[in-house]
């Protein structure tokens, strides 16, 4: 396959993933340019060509994998909203690709890279225990984890005003920087009413409750 | 806020992550594992919520805007870095049949030749064995290089160079001495020369080849004594 046909009909789902895990225009581009430079060195190793596309992902997953242990610091803990707890469709706002991202900026490289095996690649748990090579417990409870704080984010009204003052600002992407702070200027006054406080270091099984 | 009808299992943090394993797309509340704590999405109302949402954030999740004029900066990015590749590919494969050509060449190259055996060390050795280290030829000993023809040896010894194994036989004709030295060699043939190749230390020194073996005529004195051990016929 040339390098045409294969950018051509990669570089948009590569680049909506990488999107998704870097948090920020430039980084996504760069991530998906080193993807294809792989793919240029090593393409012609695969030896089940109906498989590229989840060689793709997984060959951008491990560079985004590796960028991040050389530098990315991680964000403060996230409370999370149990499973238990997600309201109706009818007695939530919707959610859209930007109130996505703006909860994803708030995670860490390591809940991205699971939640984006997950609602990107569509994977099931034990797919992604052999993706990340880890067992399938800690999948299970690190994709609870991860989706339990992406709720608490996406849907608890409160949960911005902890998150942004447990996420430092630096953190958010510069395309949502105005949403960002319009978010939290908006949820300081609620924060500090409510006294709700970042617990970064509040046990597992001490979930979120929303304030009535 | 529990609306929990489904309560199968006894382990809410197991059921929670059972639930959170389950996606949209596929059935996989009926995976063994998950089955032990969650009900299908008809009976638990959890699991039905949560596969709602799933879908709901799997469609925003998806929804990306690509930049414009994206794909035309990465192929222009790209394009030189496809073409080193390609330069290097084919560097690397003339590299690799050199290699190959190579490590044929010398899986195939003769046992021993004539060069690997120094003429010097030749002479001296056979000139200077000890008697001891001779052995009385028997007429069912015959030397098989193209001497003169009724010419028998006298004695034969066998003798070590450079690891190769050389049986010399010493002839004598007319009060001279001469010696054939034999080992194994490339699959030529060439007789011995007319003329002696080298001429060193008062003895005359030629080779010849045939049927695998590398023989080397020495005749102490000079190119007259020489004659007498080769076919005055054959001229190379």
């Amino acid at each position: 396959m040339s390098i045409e046909t294969l950018v051509g009909k990669f570089h948009a789902p590569l680049y909506r993933y990488a999107f998704r895990l870097t948090k920020k225009q430039s980084d996504a581009e760069d991530l998906v340019q080193q993807t294809f430079l792989v793919a240029i060195e090593k393409l012609d190793q695969l030896r089940d060509s109906t498989k590229i596309s989840s060689w793709l992902f997984a060959v951008t997953r491990n560079l985004f994998l590796k960028s991040c242990r050389k530098s990315r610091p991680t964000p403060v803990a996230v409370l999370e909203l149990d499973v238990d707890q997600i309201p109706a469709a009818e007695e939530r706002d919707e959610i859209d690709s930007e109130s996505i991202q703006l909860a994803l900026n708030q995670l860490s490289d390591e809940y991205r890279v699971i939640l984006a095996l997950f609602y990107f690649e569509d994977a099931s748990y034990k797919d992604i225990a052999e993706a990340l090579d880890i067992p399938i417990g800690t999948v299970m409870s690190r994709l609870s984890r991860a989706k339990g704080q992406l709720r608490r984010l996406l849907l608890d009204r409160d949960a911005d005003s902890n998150s942004e003052l447990a996420d430092p600002v630096d953190n958010v992407s510069d395309e949502n920087l105005t949403v960002a702070q319009t978010k939290s200027s908006n949820s300081e006054s609620r924060s500090n009413a409510s006294g709700s406080t970042p617990h970064s270091d509040r046990p597992r099984n001490q979930k979120y409750r929303p304030t009535p | 806020m529990s609306h929990d009808k489904f309560p199968k299992s006894p382990d809410p943090a197991r059921r929670a992550e059972s639930i959170d394993a389950c996606r949209s797309s596929s059935q996989d509340w009926l995976d063994e594992e998950i089955a032990q704590h969650v009900g299908s999405p008809g009976e638990d109302e959890t699991l039905a919520r949560s596969l709602e949402l799933d879908e709901e954030i799997h469609a925003a999740y998806q929804d990306v805007p690509i930049p414009a004029g994206l794909e035309a900066r990465l192929l222009e990015k790209l394009a030189p870095v496809q073409k080193n590749n390609v330069w290097k590919r084919r560097a690397l494969l003339t590299l690799a049949a050199t290699a190959l050509v190579l490590v044929v060449a010398y899986c195939f190259r003769p046992a021993t030749t004539s060069s690997t055996i120094d003429a010097e060390e030749l002479i001296n050795k056979v000139t200077t064995l000890p008697q001891s280290d001779w052995t009385r030829a028997t007429p069912a000993q015959v030397c098989s290089a193209k001497l003169r023809p009724n010419l028998v040896a006298r004695r034969w010894a066998t003798i070590k160079i450079d690891g190769v194994s050389v049986t010399v036989f010493e002839f004598s004709i007319g009060g001279v001495t001469g010696y054939v030295a034999s080992y194994p060699t490339a699959s030529q043939t060439k007789n011995f020369p007319n003329t002696p190749t080298i001429g060193t230390r008062g003895y005359r020194f030629a080779e010849s080849y045939s049927k695998g073996m590398t023989h080397v005529l020495i005749v102490k004195g000079g190119d007259a004594e020489y004659r007498l051990f080769v076919r005055p016929s054959r001229v190379t």
